[in-house]
């Protein structure tokens, strides 16, 4: 979702591997589930432990060892042109932290990494601690984690009707993403959880616009969660989809496998060069 | 035409007799005969598989792959055909230059000269034949006027939308959008009431920052910016925004918009800004347009500033 | 001869031909082509696998016209594809949806078609090439060398109305563009665009229309032109290598039957059998991810089919240059959408011309092909121009370039203007160098072997 260059992985082939592979991602997908189930107790567990004094001192500990040095005291950020400048983070909302962290872009190790999606650097208790700490800095300001619970039971059909008219402009019609300016390429949504899905629907992360309740009201959120998540599984009737980047993938098998295919087959079937006696000089 | 020759056989090798090779070729292509014939057998099997899978409901793949095999088995049962047990044969044929004998082109000439001067000898005739030409020509024209009935002369349709003024702004499901639901950074597609969907009228709403100054041709509501959608340089809705820089990207071939200023072009093949819709606030609280855009909107055309004469 | 006849006479098959033959006098031109001869080398087959992707066109064609509805009215969905159900879509969306879901055998026929379409134009361009640089397009072929432009232009024109008919959002993109370079044309531009539309932008009749050109007009202009294109090669016989056998006066090859028959016979069979494998297990267009076309939403990267690459490239590359002169307007589309486009076609169809008045100054009748290197400028032309065309290719997918070697998009494009423009000349340059040099050695050498003997006499 957030634009991060360069890419999280650079695997862009899914459908159909190997059975192994596919029985790997099976459990993958199990896992990412319960994750998720866990991502959503944990989500809901925030929203309880926000005013706790504990989590919020524990918070602003750590906002001051790993995030302060570019953020700046109690988020009020530093020059961005500066060395080791970061964005103010009053006000910034308890999504666009839970995201940033949650998907391992923040912490960097210095200000001229570029945002990528890693697996996430602290644990679960400490990122619930820093955006505790940083919403208390502005409390009720910016979009809050989104809950999306209903999302298995989400109208596929509003999905991608509402993930057309809002994403695939920059995250492309099989969310595989794309070059979407000099610096910043579209992410791969292949790796996203459905939390993270929808937490950048709401706080668009890095140079991704935001959607809010107006725009993007919660069926919708949930209904393009649904359809993110279906694609990624959905089956390709037609058979291999080297990528699915479209006409290019295509064009490129049209040449190789089929037009390759065939020369081959007329350098089988008909004369070779070396089968008669060279005699130019005739012309 | 043709004098076909063999290709002389190969000196025999080492000791061998004539009889030794006779054997040794026949050998050869009963082999190849052999290959052949499991070739064939193997397009039968997949033919039929095919059938079995199109007569239990079919499947993409297996079609494909019991196609690729009938087919693939027929080519290579018959290359062996022809590389093997047909063999190599070489044959040469004459060639003559394409242009005719002289006599010929000497007789028809004369042939031509004779029959036309039946058509256009004596006064009278050539008159005929002139007039004639006259009437293919002018039933040639008369037959062109069809094309014109496919469609419309353009009148000012591509200066005008759906836009004017005191037309609400509305989302893609028809519902009127008030300022205080757009927070900055937000991107949404608007149509005019009426006319959702409509694509000539299609616009981008975008949510400004506070903090960052700009440089706009027409009057707007605080915080909102309202550019038509379609790109100026080949008409694709300019989809992307890149929210952090302020720039609108159009994904089919890159020009970039800077929504701050104007929607002027700052890379990429577009020749002109998307031109901003003039908005308001109504009595009501709703977004409304002022007027249609001031300019046309979508792709340039030849007579672009020249209005459309209304 | 003798011997068999009398088990001859009893095949009906003979029956048959002497019946045909006692109405329409076949056995003396039979007789003539039985055994007309084919240069046998390999690169002479690739015209062939064109011709044979055109067979399997026509046929999946057939069957897809069957249920292809070209018609915009919209419709609610309600087939067995989930995310699309109870959207309203168009009926030609919704007949392309019913193709590749709910008949039977649809999906693989469709994909068959669309593959066939892309290995169609690719083996036309090979074939060309081939063509352009053995020389084979000079005097007497320079018309069969247009006819097959045409070919080429028609090719383009089926593929693009082809995949506009599936109404699906990329295919939609792709019109917009279409009509937008339409619309940028000085003075008849707006007409133009209306006429082709029925009105502005989306018009109605525009599906209609693109059926009509798809199934009929362009497959009947390619069926005609073949026709002539392979009428005009029997006239004219074959090219060939020059060898010791091989002249300027004969054609040495394989005859009709039985080699050739079966060669063709093999091939034609290699290549369904690789366009269904192809057709069977490579998704092509899935169209049900991309969702029906409405004007306002689009989806980045959008390319179209690769034969349309290099125009796409150089709308991309082109730069934002768009003028107003006495209140005419330039757009920026107008050089790089359709002058330059014409004007490319208009030089590679005339290079038969261009060839023999500038290059060779040779208009003398030739059946013997030449090698790259016995024309060092045709060579070095050739190669730039490909090496041109290749690169405003490229240029046509540079966002997925851009996001596949983590470049950026501008400097990208940044890099193609350039390259476009100086790596053609270079490597056309170079060309011509190494053609010039072999040419040179072999002359040289050629001078040695005929002086070696005359100076051993003299001593």
């Amino acid at each position: 979702m957030p634009a991060a260059a360069p890419r999280p992985t650079p695997d862009r082939h899914r459908r159909r591997r190997a059975l192994a592979i596919a029985t790997g991602l099976a459990l993958l997908v199990a896992l990412v589930n319960v994750v998720f189930g866990g991502g959503l107790a944990a989500a809901q567990e925030d929203e309880a432990d926000i005013s706790s004094d504990a989590l919020l001192e524990r918070g602003a500990q750590i906002y001051g060892a790993q995030c302060a040095l570019c953020h700046g005291e109690a988020g009020r950020g530093l020059p961005v042109d500066g060395p080791d400048g970061g964005p103010p983070l009053i006000g910034v909302g308890p999504a666009s932290v839970d995201f940033m962290i949650r998907t391992g872009r923040m912490p960097l190790d210095n200000a001229n990494e570029r945002l990528s999606h890693r697996p996430q650097q602290m644990t679960d208790e400490d990122r619930r601690a820093i955006v505790a700490y940083v919403t208390s800095l502005a409390p009720g300001e910016g979009p809050g984690i989104p809950d999306i619970e209903g999302w298995q039971q989400a109208d596929l059909s509003r999905g991608l009707h509402q993930f057309t008219t809002h994403c695939a402009a920059c995250h492309g019609p099989t969310a595989a993403g794309v070059a979407v300016g000099q610096r910043d390429v579209s992410s791969n949504l292949e790796v996203s959880t459905p939390l993270e899905i929808a937490e950048a629907v709401r706080s668009g992360p890095g140079v991704m616009p935001a959607f809010n309740e107006e725009i993007v009201p919660q069926q919708d959120l949930e209904a393009i969660v649904a359809w993110v998540m279906d694609l990624r599984e959905r089956e390709s009737p037609g058979g291999l989809a080297i990528g699915r980047s479209g006409p290019v993938s295509e064009g490129f098998i049209a040449w190789v496998l089929g037009l390759g295919l065939l020369m081959i087959v007329m350098y089988l079937l008909g004369e070779k060069a070396d089968e008669e006696v060279d005699d130019h000089g005739g012309e | 035409m043709a004098a076909s020759d063999r290709r002389p056989p190969r000196t025999p090798a080492g000791g061998r007799t004539k009889a030794d090779q006779w054997r040794e070729q026949r050998k050869r292509e009963d082999r190849a005969a052999r290959w052949a014939a499991v070739s064939f057998l193997v397009a039968i099997v997949a033919s039929l598989a095919l059938f079995v899978v199109y007569i239990s409901g079919g499947q993409a793949q297996l079609e494909g792959l019991t196609l690729f095999i009938a087919f693939g088995a027929v080519g290579v049962g018959l290359a062996i055909w022809v590389r093997v047990i047909v063999g190599p044969e070489e044959i040469v044929e004459d060639r003559y230059p394409m242009r005719s004998e002289d006599a010929d082109r000497d007789a028809f000439e004369e042939l031509y000269q004779s029959t036309m001067g039946e058509v256009t000898v004596g006064g009278r005739r050539r008159f005929l034949l002139r007039l004639l030409t006259g009437a293919g020509l002018s039933l040639g024209l008369a037959l062109l006027i069809p094309i014109r009935s496919l469609g419309p002369g353009p009148r000012n349709e591509l200066f005008r939308t759906e836009w004017g003024e005191g037309v609400r702004v509305v989302d893609e499901e028809g519902e009127p959008l008030r300022p205080e639901d757009i927070s900055p950074d937000q991107v949404v597609t608007v149509f005019p009431e009426g006319a959702t969907g409509s694509a000539d009228s299609q616009a981008v709403l975008v949510g400004l920052r506070k903090d960052v100054p700009t440089d706009l041709r027409q009057p707007t509501v605080e915080g909102i910016v309202v550019y038509s959608k379609i790109c100026t340089h080949a008409g694709c809705p300019v989809g992307l925004y890149r929210a952090a820089v302020g720039e609108l990207l159009c994904p089919c071939h890159q020009s970039t918009f800077g929504v701050y200023d104007g929607a002027e072009v700052l890379s990429g093949p577009a020749g002109r800004p998307l031109p901003q819709l003039p908005i308001e606030v109504d009595r009501e609280g709703y977004l409304v347009a002022i007027s249609d855009f001031r300019v046309p909107v979508g792709p340039s055309f030849w007579n672009l500033t020249r209005g459309d004469g209304a | 001869m003798s011997t068999t006849d009398e088990s001859r006479r009893q095949s009906p098959l003979d029956d048959v031909a002497r019946w045909l033959d006692d109405r329409l006098r076949l056995a003396e031109g039979t007789q003539r082509y039985w055994r007309k001869a084919f240069p046998a080398h390999w690169s002479f087959l690739i015209g062939e696998v064109a011709l044979f992707s055109l067979v399997v066109l026509l046929f999946t064609g057939t069957f897809l016209a069957f249920f292809y509805v070209p018609d915009t009215r919209l419709v609610v969905y309600d087939g067995p594809y989930v995310p699309l159900q109870g959207q309203e879509i168009s009926a030609a969306f919704d007949s392309t949806l019913r193709l590749s879901f709910e008949v039977r055998g649809g999906l693989v026929m469709r994909q068959i078609h669309h593959w066939a379409a892309l290995v169609f134009v690719a083996a036309i361009t090979v074939h060309m090439l081939r063509v352009f640089f053995t020389g084979a397009f000079r005097r007497p072929r320079e018309l069969n060398w247009v006819v097959g432009v045409i070919l080429l232009l028609l090719a383009f024109g089926a593929g693009f109305t082809g995949y506009s008919l599936p109404d699906d959002l990329l295919s939609g993109t792709g019109l917009r563009i279409g009509y937008s370079v339409l619309l940028g044309i000085p003075f008849v531009g707006p007409l133009i665009g209306f006429i082709a539309l029925g009105g502005e932008y989306p018009g109605t009749d525009v599906l209609g229309r693109l059926h009509i050109l798809h199934v009929m007009l362009l497959p009947a202009g390619l069926i005609g032109l073949v026709g002539a294109h392979l009428a005009i090669l029997v006239r004219q016989k074959h090219t060939q290598k020059p060898s010791k056998k091989a002249t300027n006066t004969n054609v040495v090859g394989e005859p009709l039957f039985p080699n050739q028959t079966l060669t063709s016979l093999a091939l034609f069979a290699f290549t369904i059998a690789v366009l269904a494998m192809l057709g069977g297990l490579f998704e092509i267009n899935p169209v049900w991810l991309y969702g029906p076309y409405e004007p306002f939403q689009v989806f980045a990267p959008a390319q179209p089919d690769w034969y349309m690459g290099w125009l796409e490239g150089l709308l991309r590359l082109w730069p934002n240059w768009e003028f107003t002169i006495l209140g005419l307007t330039i757009p920026s589309t107008l050089l790089p959408g359709v002058i330059l486009p014409g004007l490319i076609f208009t030089v590679v169809g005339a290079w038969p011309w261009i060839d023999a008045r500038w290059i060779t100054k040779d208009h003398e009748e030739h059946h013997l092909l030449q090698r790259p290197r016995d024309v060092p400028v045709r060579t070095g032309i050739g190669v730039g121009g490909f090496v041109f065309l290749l690169s405003i290719f490229i240029a046509g997918g540079n966002d997925v370039l851009a996001s596949n070697t983590a470049t950026g998009l501008q400097t990208i494009s940044a890099i193609l203007r350039v390259g476009t423009i100086v790596v053609p000349l270079l490597i056309g340059w170079i060309a011509y160098r190494i053609a010039k040099g072999l040419k040179e050695n072999e002359a040289a050498a050629a001078r040695a072997t005929r002086s070696e003997p005359a100076s051993g006499a003299q001593q």
